[in-house]
């Protein structure tokens, strides 16, 4: 049993390393510039602040510290892409773990993942979407061992990560807003006590800077969120024409994974 | 890639189990209010914006179905996947080599390099470029390529060259 969990573990390691070394070495072959989104991360990482016009920071923090390292070498960028990719799958695998007996399991949920285009095809694109994917799975991660252990440590990881998932783009409340309503339904059916309110600490001091700079720069990354939703083009049909191209959208996003 | 792996499509819902509630909660509840902000403020979600929602979908779908999975057809899924997973690379490079007006086909070391020329002969008094004035996609090509990095500072309009005091070139 023991050598049949290490094959699968080695699966998993082979395939994970294939994936960063296929999506690193694809686009720095095939590609003569980074792309838009990239470049404007590393711009903003060339003069670091507590946001910037249109995104909250983490996404230049990130490319910053690869510059600093690698330089302006564009292969260092889209390996910085999928290390977060990567880094995902890890902790979905590490999470399957405490859901199966079976590790085959484990290694399926991460492989149904290459049905998504958002994990293979647009990766080597860094931007504040690859960005958000680690520090959205690793706050399910410690939300799902604060639920079973129920222990600070696990709560203050989970604060954490929530903090920089916001820090990498305000998205991240939809799924701030699925944990608050999960932990409130589990502390109302006295399945977990208050100890879980132990991760608003580091999530609100991780936030301080930048919330500091919003107010000082007019809410500029609000005001730029939702100029993207294209709200300024009020109209009823809207309520009904966007709703259903983002269901046809998702229809069509999903359609490998079955 | 579903639909290779299991005997049949039907779905165990058992609303008392813990795992089952957390897979549910952290995969749908997100997706659902999303689907509300659209639906209530009439506004359009990109495609793009779901990228980290689906990253525990495999997990989801596994727990639910794991007691249809039917290791047999564990050759069929394979193939399944090993093809979606050569395919999409080898998509990707077709479209990156064939079409050549995207932004990755972009000369930005170029255009730096110009950039870097034209500041040294049109501002040699200036001294070293310390910061460029422009929009992200120009002013940031040339920070990113050019070795002295100047900092970048956003500018609808023109691209600006200037040195540690501000004083600036008009580039483009």
């Amino acid at each position: 049993m023991a050598i049949y969990k290490k094959n699968i573990s080695i699966l998993f390691y082979i395939f994970v390393t294939a994936h960063l070394f296929i999506w690193t070495l694809v686009p720095s072959l095939t590609n003569n510039n980074l792309p838009l989104d990239t470049i404007e991360a590393l711009a903003w990482g060339s003069s670091l602040d507590w946001g910037f016009n249109k995104h909250p920071p983490m996404s230049a923090f990130l490319p910053e510290i690869f510059y600093q390292i690698f330089g302006p070498q564009d292969w260092a960028y889209y390996l910085l892409s999928q290390i977060c990719i990567v880094v995902s799958f890890f902790v979905v695998f590490k999470l399957a773990e405490d859901f199966f007996d079976n590790k085959i399991n484990c290694l399926l949920s991460v492989l149904l993942l290459e049905g998504i285009y958002f994990y293979n095809f647009t990766t080597p694109e860094f931007n504040v979407n690859v960005c958000l994917i680690p520090f959205w799975s690793l706050s399910v991660f410690y939300l799902w061992r604060g639920i079973k252990n129920n222990k600070i440590l696990d709560w203050l990881l989970l604060g954490i990560f929530a903090g920089l998932g916001f820090l990498s783009k305000y998205l991240f409340i939809y799924l701030g807003l699925a944990i608050d309503v999960l932990l409130i339904y589990m502390i109302y059916t006295k399945r977990l006590n208050l100890k879980c309110l132990v991760s608003f600490v580091p999530f609100t001091i991780i936030l301080i800077p930048h919330i500091i700079w919003l107010t000082e720069n007019d809410y500029i990354t609000i005001t730029y969120g939702l100029l993207r939703t294209g709200s300024e083009e009020a109209s009823i049909l809207n309520h009904i024409k966007h709703p259903l191209i983002f269901l046809g959208k998702q229809i069509g996003i999903l359609l490998h994974f079955y | 890639m579903i639909f290779a792996l299991v005997k049949k499509f039907k779905i165990n819902i058992n609303l008392d189990d813990d795992k089952f509630l957390f897979l549910i909660s952290i995969n749908l509840i997100p997706i659902l209010f999303i689907f509300l902000t659209s639906f209530t403020m009439g506004v359009k979600i990109r495609t793009m914006w779901m990228t980290p929602f689906y990253i525990s979908f495999g997990l989801l779908f596994i727990y639910i179905l794991k007691s249809q999975i039917n290791f047999e057809k564990m050759r069929a899924f394979t193939s399944v996947f090993l093809i979606l997973f050569l395919l999409s690379p080898i998509l990707y490079s077709y479209v990156s080599i064939t079409q050549t007006d995207k932004r990755t086909d972009f000369d930005g070391k170029t255009l730096a390099k110009q950039a870097k020329v034209f500041y040294e002969t049109e501002g040699e008094d200036l001294g070293k470029m310390e910061y460029i004035q422009g929009n992200e996609w120009i002013a940031g090509n040339i920070s990113y390529h050019l070795t002295e990095r100047p900092k970048w500072i956003y500018s609808s309009s023109e691209v600006q060259l200037c040195n540690k005091d501000m004083k600036c070139i008009k580039y483009k």
